[in-house]
């Protein structure tokens, strides 16, 4: 049986290759990035939002906005139908179709004046799609928030010993803020002092266990903390929260990386389990949209086209910023397939969910200790509340906007974060809601789509530059049938769950259900709208004669 | 690449993920008050005529260097996609 240092060495080998041969074959001989042609962070620099960044920061954040707890929970899943479909998928995922998202994403933008991901659809596509890609984005969040607050609440509910950590960092969070922004301390001494106190947290934490069983109220917790993040200046809690939740995440994820190469532990669980798992599900499609982040992601387009393009220095960087970022992502996938890949299906079943095989597993890889388990289990629940507070942010801006002028009581901050988060709580709890597993569909759903529609937006601006579209046109083919099929099965699942539910007179449970179904079942009919716009665009680009060449005394080009 | 390049890498990469984004809000957030100063008093440059003409005149020469920046962010197309990730 393999060790997980050969799956991680093997992920870095032919992640390397890939980037040294085919990614560097696309940006030069495809795109032809070229470091003296302009950019828009310095054509348009103001700055604030366009301003030329050194590479290796860049590169830090990119890779900080793509990286969520989705990689980690994916393969965790996905492991259900043995290690080696998710191994592939993700070393394939990552080769043909993640970092080609991701770099073409940003390279479209950055050749388009910087414009981000709806602009760029409504130019290359149409305006319907520019509304689609608005609906797929709340639905998204809906999905995210509700599958990221389930499994923080299972995190909190299975790691007693992370409980109290938890809310030492929360409480140190608002310090921080304070002391940086209202006492104006210099950020090295604000930050010293609050990591001395997390780590103080940690090691008191680990001692104080804190036990509720019931999922519910861990759920309410966990969105109360968002809510209070998303309605209060962003300096006050949530960017602290994000900032110090960083280093105990990253500083957890390299001692497990290290723990993982030298402790090689060994592969226990088959390496192949069958087309179908266990509970009935098949690995076409769902494995591609179960395990999403670590080998393909549409959040990362958003990232890429909104955020990043705007900040490039030169087309060169593009590359090593939004390939290598895809690239380490995938590591990181590889990395979370490894610490569930080392536990019989025994071992896992008695663990529970996926929350507690990987925080119980990781920390039994770093010895077990109790404040191994501190460590490690807040370490997750970083993960998701990270995410949480800042989705729950941009739920309440996004539906503000789109929903403000209708209901002007969206337009109060309070209104709109309480509202979003009651439908989170329907979706996310376990008493009202869909089974969890179908939400993580519905959300790797949402999140597919997106990034079938980020494939194709790029194959439509290569093949409107004349230049091989394939190799994001296939890609997104794959993308949007696979994610379609993934949606109709779990629609479909819920769907029929909640109408079981409303035959028996749990009317509450048939709620949850049938909301999850609604919201597959309107994706699915958004994504077939988005094919025949995808479709229509294709041929009027194709249609298009290429622009000729015209001397100034008017003869063609030779 | 000697060690201090090395540091400088690795420094930069931290700093990109800990800390540039909070950099990056920060300085929108005085972009948009920056902005705001600017739209009222020489809003009729766009046609929003705020503040009278006598007091525009004495404040434009501390304006005058972020014009074509505030112009330019002020009429630059934006959607939700950038409301949300962009700031």
């Amino acid at each position: 049986m393999p060790g997980a240092a050969l799956a991680l060495i093997l992920g870095i080998v032919v992640f390397s290759l890939v980037y040294h041969f085919y990614a560097k074959w696309v940006d030069r001989r495809v795109i032809s990035a070229d470091p003296e042609r302009s950019t828009p962070a310095r054509t348009y620099m103001d700055g604030v939002e366009f301003f030329p960044t050194n590479k290796n920061v860049l590169f830090g954040f990119q890779f900080k906005g793509i990286v969520g707890l989705a990689p980690v929970v994916g393969p965790i899943v996905a492991i259900m139908w043995g290690w080696l479909p998710a191994l592939l998928w993700i070393i394939f995922g990552v080769t043909f179709i993640g970092w080609v998202q991701d770099y073409m994403s940003t390279m479209v933008s950055v050749r388009s004046d910087g414009k981000s991901f709806g602009p760029l659809s409504y130019s290359l596509i149409g305006s319907r799609t520019r509304k689609l890609l608005l609906l797929f984005m709340v639905f998204y969040l809906f999905l995210l928030c509700a599958a990221f607050a389930a499994v923080g609440a299972n995190l909190l509910k299975a790691n007693v010993l992370a409980v109290a950590p938890v809310a030492v960092l929360l409480l140190v969070a608002v310090l921080f803020g304070h002391m940086v922004y209202k006492m104006k301390m210099s950020p090295v001494t604000a930050t010293a002092i609050a990591l001395g106190l997390i780590i103080i947290g940690l090691f008191v934490g680990s001692n104080v266990p804190v036990s509720i069983a019931n999922v519910d109220v861990w759920v309410v917790l966990v969105l109360l903390v968002s809510i209070i993040a998303a309605t209060t200046p962003i300096w006050r809690f949530t960017q602290p929260i994000l900032y110090l939740f960083f280093y105990v995440v990253y500083f957890s994820l390299i001692l497990l990386v290290l723990a993982l190469v030298f402790g090689n532990p060994t592969y226990v669980r088959p390496a192949f389990a069958g087309f179908v798992a266990p509970n009935g599900w098949p690995l076409w499609p769902l494995l591609f949209v179960v395990i999403a982040c670590g080998a393909i992601s549409g959040w990362h387009s958003l990232v890429s086209s909104s955020s990043t393009a705007k900040q490039i220095d030169k087309e060169t960087d593009v590359l090593p910023i939004c390939g290598g970022s895809m690239m380490s992502e995938g590591i990181l996938g590889l990395v979370a397939l490894s610490i569930v890949a080392v536990l019989t299906l025994d071992e896992a079943t008695a663990l529970g969910g996926p929350a507690a095989i990987f925080s119980k597993s990781g920390a039994s890889l770093l010895g077990g200790s109790a404040v191994a388990q501190s460590l490690v289990g807040t370490m997750f629940v970083g993960l998701a509340l990270g995410v949480l507070v800042l989705a729950i942010r941009i739920a309440r801006i996004t539906l503000s906007e789109l929903a403000g002028d209708a209901i002007p009581a969206l337009k109060n901050i309070y209104v709109s974060a309480i509202v979003f988060s009651v439908v989170v709580f329907i979706l996310a709890s376990p008493s009202i809601g869909a089974l969890w597993l179908y939400i993580w569909v519905l959300f790797g759903g949402a999140n597919q789509l997106m990034a079938g529609l980020a494939l194709w937006i790029a194959a439509l601006w290569l093949l409107n530059e004349k230049k091989p579209w394939i190799i994001s046109g296939i890609p997104g083919v794959f993308m949007i049938v696979t994610t379609i099929a993934a949606l109709v099965f779990a629609s479909y699942g819920v769907l029929t769950k909640g109408l079981g539910f409303l035959a028996t007179g749990e009317t509450v449970k048939a709620g949850g259900n049938i909301i999850a179904g609604v919201i597959g079942a309107t994706l699915v009919i958004a994504a077939l709208i988005m094919c025949v716009d995808i479709y229509n665009a294709f041929g009027r680009i194709k249609a298009k004669p290429a622009p000729k060449v015209t001397a100034a005394d008017g003869g063609e080009e030779e | 690449m000697g060690l201090k390049d090395i540091k400088k890498t690795v420094m930069d990469f931290m700093y990109g993920m800990a800390a540039h984004d909070m950099a990056t809000y920060s300085l929108r957030q005085r972009m948009h008050m920056e902005h705001l100063f600017m739209l009222i008093t020489v809003g009729d440059m766009v046609g929003i005529p705020i503040l009278p003409p006598y007091y525009s005149l004495r404040l434009l020469p501390y304006v005058v260097p972020h014009v074509k920046t505030w112009k330019m962010t002020l009429l630059r197309e934006r959607d939700l996609t950038d409301t949300i990730l962009g700031g």
